[in-house]
């Protein structure tokens, strides 16, 4: 159950990805930065960037987790063997 | 002034660490300890071949001269790798499984190991790497100019074929990739020593670049009068390109592109695809490779803003991350940038000499070489050694091409605009692959259709272009068409003007590569081999690794043939250590293995590891000489025929279920509308009926108010017409509500076993006092003894009065006569009446069952009395029938079955309630 969850947020980020760094949200954010005479468009690309590799370090790290749980038991056999 | 025999030193024993490196590594991984190679932190760090010398000098350019837009170059990676759980591990997972050597491997592979298309996608993929190279030796070049001699001169034009640097920066590179990428020809192109000279030039680029990015944020201030903090914060400098917007459709069109170059870019592939050790370290890398993106673009602006401001608009921005140390005298940062746009250049040059070298040699040379009959190949003993020249042969001739390019097209000026028309033409192979893992319809016409559709469009609309420009020769082709026909100049085809040439060349080319891909696929059929193909490419994840490959063969073959196959292609050695581990998997010793299915297929995955999939077909075909389709392809494919047809089954049944119902429920809603109807009439006839003794009474009851002079003996009279008109009323209320409560189920039977010879001399008895007050005939003839019976004695006699009674009542004969009888009918007993009168009418019979009285309302009686008689037998469990009697009269069956078994009698009531409800 979890880790359908999981996959289905891993499958979701890419998309949110796109949504937030295509137009019409870079038209919204290159207009924002022409208005106030700031660089928050650069701002803007660089939160997203770093938002979807926190979110993507963290789902995965824990599809990784659950990976590790569901291993097949002879592979947990052997990690023991080589301890 | 670093002088140039001390930068070249430098780059030289750069170089030489890197064969070092990778000299160490390959031998450890020789002994088998790759142990920190197979990490998944050396696989990201191997990915960052992405980040060329386009990346680190040009980013800065584009930045300069573009605005934000050098962030989808990394953006687009970035969103590929966040859903890397989806795309990228689908292609590791087909690629392990069919030990895909290339992107030509996996295409071709995917449509039925068509030799053609692999050799189509190599093609393609020399001819839009070879600018991208060609750009990389600029890149070193310039920059080393720029070092050295403090301005880019073009060394191209200003020197002859020896003194240009950049021939002996291709020579070095080519001599690196033919020691340690083509050392051996391994069961599979994995490149341990090559992978961590990349994964360690992955390193020294970052840190040089994150090197002047911290020098230039925190380094450099700003001189002016009325602002003296960091440059690269000036308010001069808000205004300059890197603080603007860019043009949307250009930021969504590369957005896009690089999304699709991170995994069509033959080095990409290479890479992320086929160096990949464990498919779980994709996990790792969809968010660290984003992170080093994000750290190696994060000083990209400061960078660009403040070389616009500190070396001026003049200035080359593509080498702003090399000026702007040197312009205030920090000499050895600029060479630690230099160092790191090399380390960027050189191993994007590797990755892409070996992954197009494997492709050459596997996918156009060697099948040329095999197929070619004055060359008999196929009956050489040793061809690893060819193999090998062959790619050393290619690696040379992809740097020379590079190197011809760069000396042919060095006025042109701008890095990025080489590395977009590279991008656009790497994405020609996105419809074919993506399309392929998703969609079992492609087929190998239809991807060969939009891969030549595309190319031709790239050609014409991006490269042709380019090269126009930069020979300076027939420009008149870009603004008049050729021929002067408008509609088709390269960058506003059919007149799409005033778009950005590469938005307009994306465009093109990837619809006329999809249309054509689906438009052909869908008119051209799947071959079995395709098909089978298809559908474990696109069903990667729900079979079993290898449990598809193994393939029937028809052919015999000797285990000794493929072994001596084997050693031909991979060497002695592999081969021995491949088939002694085949064999101890399975349990066995070498010399005692049969060349069946599995091993066949087993050679045929390992020669497909370094000669690729159609080649390696081709050869194990000849040896084996079998069939081209195995039984377990033919299984397979029969399986999703029979899971269609049994899908198509399904539905059928169902709708002829529905239909069924339909049928069923239209009947239902008839016979409903008919009993409504019937009740409708009943209703109708039975208040007649209820009227006629009503209007007499009333009316003998009126005479009686109203006539004073009436005589007692009248009097008399009339009252007993009332008595029996009244008596008459309360029968046919009686009748009727017997009959309803027969068809409620509530007819209370005493069922026991009774002999109905009985019960029938009992009725004709009771009727014969009727009989002779109206001088008919009564005969008995019924048998002293019948077969016994379960009814209810009272009930039974009950039919049998009232057809009797109706018999004599009806029968208008001047002799007349009734006749009681009965008789043995197999296992039923049939008791019948029957008389010489004058019979029921054909339109009555129909009806005379039914719940209906009579029509004509002269007779006496409700016309109710069948109609009771029939519920009575039916829930006796028999049945009631008018048959022709004696002459023109009418006989009357009643059929019931006789007892058989003791209990029986006790199963009755139950049929009695089914059979009333």
């Amino acid at each position: 159950m979890r880790g359908r969850r999981l996959t289905e947020v891993a499958f979701l980020l890419p998309w949110i990805g796109a949504f937030l760094l295509t137009p019409p949200f870079v038209v919204i954010l290159q207009a924002w930065s022409e208005l106030s005479g700031l660089p928050l468009f650069i701002v803007y690309v660089f939160t997203c960037w770093m938002a979807l590799i926190v979110a993507g370090g963290v789902v995965y790290s824990r599809l990784d987790r659950l990976d590790g749980v569901d291993r097949p038991p002879e592979r947990r056999l052997g990690r023991r063997d080589s301890d | 002034m670093l002088t140039s025999g001390f930068v070249l030193t430098l780059a030289g024993g750069y170089l030489a660490l890197l064969f070092v490196l990778a000299f160490v590594t390959d031998r450890m991984a020789a002994r088998g300890r790759a142990g920190l190679i197979s990490s998944p932190i050396v696989y990201t760090l191997s990915l960052t071949v992405y980040c060329t010398s386009w990346t680190f000098f040009g980013a800065v350019g584009s930045a300069a001269r573009n605005g934000p837009e050098f962030a989808t170059i990394y953006l687009g990676p970035t969103l590929v790798f966040v859903g890397a759980w989806f795309l990228l591990r689908k292609l590791v997972r087909i690629s392990k499984t069919h030990r895909i050597t290339s992107i030509a491997d996996f295409i071709s592979s995917r449509y039925g190991k068509s030799t053609r298309i692999a050799a189509i996608v190599a093609l393609i993929a020399v001819a839009s790497t070879t600018p991208y190279i060609a750009l990389q030796l600029k890149a070193v070049a310039t920059s080393l100019d720029t070092l050295t001699i403090g301005r880019s001169v073009l060394t191209a034009e200003a020197q002859g074929l020896f003194d240009d640097t950049a021939f002996w920066v291709a020579a070095s590179m080519a001599a690196f990739v033919i020691i340690f990428g083509t050392r051996n020809i391994g069961a599979d192109e994995h490149h341990p020593g090559v992978v961590a000279a990349i994964a360690f030039e992955s390193l020294v680029k970052l840190a040089a670049f994150i090197a002047v990015g911290l020098f230039v944020v925190l380094g450099l201030k700003a001189t002016g009068a009325e602002y003296a903090g960091p440059l690269w914060l000036d308010p001069m400098l808000r205004e300059t390109p890197p603080f603007q917007a860019s043009d949307p459709a250009r930021w969504t069109a590369m957005l896009f592109l690089s999304a699709a170059a991170i995994v069509c870019l033959p080095r990409q592939f290479q890479v992320t695809i086929v160096e990949v050790t464990d498919e779980r370290h994709l996990k790792t890398a969809s968010w660290l490779f984003p992170l080093y993106m994000l750290l190696m673009s994060l000083f990209t602006v400061p960078i660009a803003v403040a070389g616009l401001g500190l070396v001026g608009d003049g200035a080359n921005p593509d080498l702003f991350v090399l000026t702007v140390p040197m312009s205030v005298g920090e000499e050895w940062l600029a060479l630690a940038a230099f160092i790191g746009g090399f380390s960027s250049a050189t191993s994007m040059v590797i990755v892409a000499c070996i992954a197009l070298s494997i492709m050459i040699s596997n996918h156009i040379v060697m099948p040329l070489l095999l197929r070619s009959p004055w060359l008999r190949l196929h009956e050489m003993s040793d061809l690893t050694g060819l193999l090998l020249a062959v790619r050393r042969l290619s690696i040379v001739l992809i740097l020379s091409l590079g190197f011809i390019y760069y000396r042919v097209s060095a006025h042109s000026d701008a890095l990025a605009a080489i590395g977009l028309i590279s991008f656009v033409g790497a994405a020609q192979f996105l419809p074919a692959m993506v399309g392929g893992v998703y969609w079992r319809g492609g087929t190998e016409r239809g991807a060969t259709a939009g891969l030549i559709a595309g190319f031709v469009v790239w050609t014409y609309t991006l490269l042709l272009p380019s090269i126009v420009r930069v020979g300076g020769a027939a420009t008149g082709l870009l603004t008049e068409g050729p021929f002067g026909l408008g509609f088709l100049r390269p960058e506003a085809l059919f007149h799409l003007d005033r778009w950005d040439p590469l938005v307009h060349a994306l465009f093109w080319t990837l619809t006329a590569n999809v249309v054509a891909y689906v438009a052909v696929s869908l008119v051209s059929t799947l071959k079995p081999l395709e098909q089978l193909q298809g559908s474990l490419f696109v069903d990667a994840f729900r079979r079993r690794p290898f449990a598809d490959a193994s393939r029937a063969w028809s052919g015999d073959t000797a285990v000794e043939d493929l072994m001596a196959l084997a050693r031909r292609i991979i060497g002695r050695d592999h081969a021995y250590r491949a088939f002694r581990d085949y064999a101890r998997s399975m349990g066995r010793d070498v010399r005692e293995l049969v060349a069946d299915a599995a091993l066949i297929s087993f050679v045929e995955r390992q020669l497909a590891g370094s000669i690729g999939a159609a080649s390696a077909r081709v050869l194990v075909l000849r040896i084996a000489g079998g069939e081209t389709i195995s039984l377990d392809e033919v299984i397979t494919i029969l399986d999703e025929t029979q899971q269609a047809i049994e899908y198509g089954r399904q539905l059928e049944q169902k709708s002829a279920e529905l239909e069924a119902t339909a049928e069923q429920l239209r009947r239902a809603n008839t016979q409903l509308k008919q009993i409504d109807t019937m009740k409708d009439d009943f209703l109708n006839r039975v208040s007649h009926e209820l009227r006629t003794p009503m209007t007499s009474i009333r009316s003998f009851a009126e005479v009686l108010l109203e006539e004073e002079g009436l005589t007692q003996e009248d009097r008399e009279r009339f009252v007993g017409i009332i008595h029996q008109e009244s008596l008459r009323l309360t029968r046919l209320l009686d009748e009727i509500l017997d009959l309803n409560r027969m068809d409620a189920g509530d007819l209370d039977l005493r069922l026991v076993r009774l002999d109905p010879a009985t019960t029938l001399h009992e009725s004709v008895a009771a009727m014969a006092g009727f009989a002779h007050q109206r001088g008919v005939t009564l005969e008995d003839a019924v048998p002293a003894k019948l077969p016994e019976v379960i009814a209810d004695a009272d009930r039974l006699k009950q039919v049998l009065i009232n057809l009797i009674h109706n018999a004599i009542k009806f029968n208008d004969a001047r002799e007349p006569e009734v006749r009681v009888s009965a008789e043995v009918s197999g296992r039923e007993v049939v008791l019948s009446v029957s008389d010489n009168g004058p019979g029921v009418p054909a339109a009555d019979q129909t009806v005379l069952f039914r719940k209906l009285p009579r029509r004509g309302g002269e007779r006496e009686g409700s016309g109710l009395g069948l109609a009771i008689c029939r519920q009575i037998v039916e829930a006796h469990r028999g049945r009631i029938e008018l048959r022709p009697g004696v002459g023109k009269g009418a006989r009357f069956e009643v059929v019931l079955p006789q007892a058989t078994t003791k209990n029986e009698a006790s199963s009755l009531p139950a049929a009695v309630a089914s059979a009333g409800s």
